[in-house]
């Protein structure tokens, strides 16, 4: 599987739409950060968490399209051009051709994160208390994690559809859904059902891509002042080290779950 | 009887209803049952068939009678029914590297280069040596991009790729398509060592022509359903009996008059006919073979027109 992995890795970051979203994130982030680093500074506020504030939004959003698109149609090219075949009929299981687009796929994005980020540090560098580094390097963790979760989401998608161009329209689709679409519902239900936190913690839960955001701003803020009536409820219910673990099961869970069904799903169609 | 059409021909043929005896020999594969269905449709409805260790059997039949299916239910990346086994055990739970499959029309990743394809397929190979090593020439360099490779390029290079390590049963799907007179001539030679080796290979193409050379068994298919299967010389017994060879500009052809196993032979314009006994036809094409007379010059068909028989390529 690792070998597969690796391959995958190697032919998709090669890939020019690959370079090209990996240097269009890196140039983003270290721009937003440098924005960010200055809006903020006139605020009074610290460094590190500002800027890296600024970068959390762009870091949840582009490499997590990256992974979902990316991992839908590295399946599923896999699937059109017989690769996958070839590998199958040598004895690897189905989900190590699975894990095996996964890992490559989640590699490359966090490839395009750790650009960003390093340029993102490279910018905050002469502002940056020490003390704020394990913040950023908690940052730079929760947004990889957020890339592997859709991913994940993205490999199902691939072995769902049957065409490149399918995979590419749903792939997207579900990442919209997730990074924009589910929010706009919350917020239009929450305020017509009068939503109470439970359920707005539900709905950061069913998001992987809301339930990262509000793990990196628990772990830039202990307080969860940002996050308000949710943060506060998180921080009341669970405590910090609670809140933190059960986001971080989350977002495990937002990987395995995927993958699971991607399995399952591949078991029971031609490749 | 039932009917099978090769190029330009319609042949009959029998009809298989059991399983093929190898008295003697444990069979390599076994298929028992074989359905395949798509929807409310019938991809395949094989009847059972064995193969012998160190065999090369052709399955030939026109386009959608079910070649390719029958492979991917052979190498499992096809769902179905009934049961196939490999050395008498559930193929499924073969060792790894066991079975090598080619599918049709493969496009590896362009971005790849052709050394970073042998070695994904290394590791598939059960970690073990080579059984035989392709000839000087066949694998395009190793640095090279697929992407940078012509069709015939990249189609060594995944033969080359397939082939590696000591596959039990190799299944190829079309193999010769893209390949010139001499890339064919050595994927034959190729598949000949593998199977001197031990290896059974199941050969899918429209036509049996460009394999007559080298396959010991022909397994024809009509709609999902075998309708033949047996002998090579068997099958070639049902064929017209003229085999055309086309000449290379400036040659007379006087040199393969005289094969033994012809009866008569006649030139018309670039092609020389050479007839044969039902029996003699798969002689006088390993005859044809070892002049050195690629596959692509050669049709077995109608005895009137080397443009109507059971082509490769037309003129």
């Amino acid at each position: 599987m690792i070998a597969l992995a690796g391959f995958h890795f190697r032919t998709i970051a090669r890939g020019r739409s690959s370079l090209v979203a990996v240097i269009g994130f890196a140039m983003a982030t270290g721009i937003v950060a440098l924005l960010g680093l200055d809006s903020f500074r006139q605020l009074g506020l610290g460094a590190v968490s500002p800027a890296a504030v600024a970068v959390l939004n762009l870091a949840l959003l582009l490499p997590t399209a990256l992974g979902a698109l990316i991992g839908a149609l590295t399946v599923t090219a896999g699937r059109e051009t017989g690769l996958l075949a070839m590998i199958r009929a040598r004895g690897l299981s189905i989900a190590g051709l699975i894990g095996a687009a996964w890992l490559a796929v989640t590699g490359v994005a966090w490839l395009a994160l750790v650009a960003g980020f390093g340029l993102a540090a490279l910018v905050v560098a002469g502002n940056v208390p020490l003390g704020d580094m394990p913040a950023f390097v908690g940052l730079l963790i929760v947004t990889m994690a957020a890339a592997a979760t859709a991913s994940a989401v993205g490999v199902l998608v691939g072995t769902a559809v049957r065409t490149r161009l399918q995979a590419a329209l749903v792939a997207l689709a579900a990442w919209f859904v997730l990074a924009v679409g589910l929010d706009l519902v919350v917020v239009g239900l929450g305020v017509f059902l009068r939503a109470g936190e439970p359920a707005l913690l539900a709905a950061v839960l069913a998001n992987p891509l809301q339930a990262a955001r509000v793990l990196a701003l628990l772990l830039l803020d202990a307080s969860g002042s940002v996050l308000g009536p949710v943060g506060a409820y998180l921080l009341m219910r669970f405590d910090h080290l609670g809140a933190v673990a059960l986001l971080a099961v989350d977002l495990a869970a937002w990987i395995g779950a995927p993958l699971g069904g991607a399995i399952l799903l591949l078991r029971h169609r031609d490749l | 009887m039932s009917a099978i059409e090769a190029p330009g021909r319609t042949m009959e043929i029998d009809l298989v209803t059991h399983a093929e005896s190898m008295t003697g020999t444990r069979p390599r594969l076994s298929a028992h049952g074989l359905v395949k269905r798509y929807g409310e449709r019938v991809a395949l409805e094989a009847s059972d068939f064995e193969l012998p260790p160190a065999t090369i059997a052709a399955i030939v039949g026109p386009n959608g009678s079910g070649k390719s299916t029958l492979l991917g239910c052979l190498a499992r990346t096809v769902l179905h029914d009934g049961r196939v086994f490999l050395d008498g055990e559930p193929i499924e739970r073969s060792a790894p590297g066991r079975v090598a499959y080619l599918p049709q029309r493969l496009r590896l990743p362009a971005t790849a280069t052709v050394g970073e394809v042998l070695a994904l397929f290394r590791r598939f190979a059960g970690g073990v040596a080579d059984r035989v090593a392709p000839p000087p020439g066949f694998v395009p360099d190793e640095r090279r991009p697929l992407g940078q490779l012509s069709g015939g390029q990249a189609q060594r290079a995944a033969l080359a790729a397939t082939l590696q390590g000591r596959p039990d049963l190799v299944l190829l799907d079309e193999p010769l398509a893209n390949l010139d007179d001499d890339a064919r001539a050595a994927t034959m030679a190729l598949l000949a060592e593998h199977r001197a080796a031990g290896a059974t290979i199941l050969v899918a193409s429209p036509t049996a022509v460009d394999l007559l050379a080298v396959v010991d068994r022909v397994l024809a298919l009509r709609d999902g359903r075998i309708v033949h299967i047996g002998p090579a010389a068997s099958f070639l017994g049902r064929l017209p009996l003229v085999i055309w060879v086309r000449l290379e500009a400036g040659t007379s052809g006087d040199d393969l008059s005289g094969l033994p196993a012809a009866l008569r032979s006649r030139r018309e314009g670039d092609w020389l006919a050479l007839e044969c006994r039902e029996e003699d036809a798969v002689e006088l094409l390993r005859e044809l073979d070892a002049r050195g007379v690629p596959a692509a010059r050669i049709r077995i068909g109608g005895p009137e027109d080397p443009t109507r028989a059971s082509p490769l390529d037309r003129p």
